[in-house]
């Protein structure tokens, strides 16, 4: 799956990322490169260090928000 | 306040956008000298019922996107499982009046969710958007309007 090893990084670095809660991380494969104050400034650091090699932003959460839709769609998850 | 009234069309409330790469992408394609992917236009329906923007593959592919991020999500389709589906940066414009200026996301999270263009729409507008906007759906002379 694209991004399984940063979702990986994530879900095994989260318990020292909770002090950080609502911050942006940025993750390029098992390394956490930092936090940032919003989506933007995380999403245009990534691009900047990485240009387009996969990198993930994804806000600090304890608990994962669910986002739900009453229309019937699919979930899409590409292979790496 | 820029706005813009439609007939609801017998899909439902449904707007043309203009979905392009993100203002970061850009800089970074720029930087490799690589193309930058043709924006696309695209049918949007405004669903309330959406809690996030969604985007059907075929026009993410058309971008050559690479997925940022990913969310959890409950539809009809998966029951009361949850579901993990990709998530991706775009520029999302929506146009206004003449001569009013659009509602520009140029680096909105979006996710990617099948089976919209059987639906013959692209894309849901979802409460994410919303809540920039003022939305009147006035049924009994089948228009709505968007405000932002």
């Amino acid at each position: 799956m694209a991004l399984e090893k940063e979702l990986e990084t994530y879900k095994t670095k989260l318990p020292e990322l909770k002090a950080l809660e609502g911050k942006f991380v940025l993750i390029h494969g098992e390394n956490i490169v930092d936090t940032f104050a919003s989506y933007e400034d995380a999403l245009k650091q990534g691009y900047k260090q990485f240009g387009t090699k996969p990198f993930l932003v994804k806000q600090i959460l304890a608990i994962e928000p669910v986002f739900h839709f009453s229309r019937a769609i699919g979930p899409v998850r590409k292979a790496s | 306040m820029p706005h813009f009234t439609l007939n609801i069309d017998p899909g439902g409330p449904i707007v043309n956008a203009l979905v392009q790469i993100s203002e970061g992408r850009r800089a970074a394609l720029a930087a490799q000298k690589s193309p930058i992917p043709e924006p696309q236009v695209i049918r949007a329906l405004v669903d309330t019922g959406a809690s996030f923007t969604s985007i059907e593959p075929s026009v993410l592919q058309l971008l050559e996107l690479s997925p940022t991020g990913t969310i959890d999500i409950v539809t009809p389709s998966t029951g009361q499982n949850v579901h993990t589906t990709e998530t991706y940066d775009v520029n999302f414009v929506i146009y206004a009046g003449p001569g009013d200026p659009p509602l520009s996301m140029p680096n909105l999270r979006v996710a990617a969710c099948e089976l919209f263009s059987r639906q013959g729409i692209h894309a849901l507008i979802g409460r994410d958007v919303l809540k920039q906007c003022i939305l009147v759906y006035n049924g009994d002379f089948d228009v709505f309007s968007l405000a932002f």
